[in-house]
């Protein structure tokens, strides 16, 4: 996903803002890394460039 | 992927992690959500292709059933989708919705216009057995 796209993810659960950490990038390119919703203390990861976005009882 | 040269921002979601991959190698922005649950707006357009078909004891459950029935009345998923969307949409924005003969349209539209949509049929074709059937949602 671009760096950018997170203005427009949002929490699943409570509609917050995430924060993103990255920890691999390839130019503007997030390949892994993760989204942090502080308000559920919930983490979503990114996995080769996808957002998984499912609230946390979808996940595997 | 023909939007990606107009719009400054294309993304597509999808609860099944292998169809967001498949958009995702297609050079597509993809995010693996239930419907829109994990995008916040405001979008000018959003197009929505549920699974419309109702539910019955014959189709299999499998991952192949949750991309095809749409609950009892197979609009089941269209009108969760529809409920989230005031949340997603831009003043100027609009939605399309595809929808089946074979589901119960009727309920659906009324969905939409409790929601605060005007609702049209913007296409109409028969395929086979069936009417596939778009809906125009837009912002009253």
């Amino acid at each position: 996903m671009r760096e950018s796209l997170n203005d427009i993810l949002c929490c699943p659960v409570c509609k917050g803002d995430l924060e993103l950490e990255i920890t691999e990038q390839e130019g503007d390119d997030v390949l892994e890394g993760t989204l942090h919703c502080g308000e559920c203390d919930e983490t979503y990861e990114i996995t080769d460039g996808i957002p998984d976005l499912l609230p946390p009882e979808m996940q595997d | 992927m023909n939007l990606q040269e107009s719009a400054s921002t294309v993304v597509g979601t999808d609860v099944n992690p292998a169809a967001t991959r498949r958009a995702r190698d297609r050079g597509v922005e993809a995010v693996t959500t239930d419907l829109a649950h994990g995008l916040k707006g405001e979008f000018d357009l959003v197009v929505f292709n549920p699974p419309y078909l109702p539910d019955t004891d014959e189709t299999p459950d499998d991952a192949l059933d949750a991309a095809l029935a749409g609950g009892e009345s197979g609009v089941e998923t269209a009108e969760r989708f529809v409920e989230d969307l005031p949340r997603l949409l831009s003043p100027e924005g609009s939605a399309f919705v595809v929808a089946s003969s074979h589901g119960d349209v009727d309920r659906l539209k009324k969905t939409a216009r409790k929601k605060g949509f005007v609702v049209d049929v913007a296409a109409r074709d028969r395929f086979f057995f069936e009417d596939i059937v778009v809906l125009h949602l837009e912002p009253r």
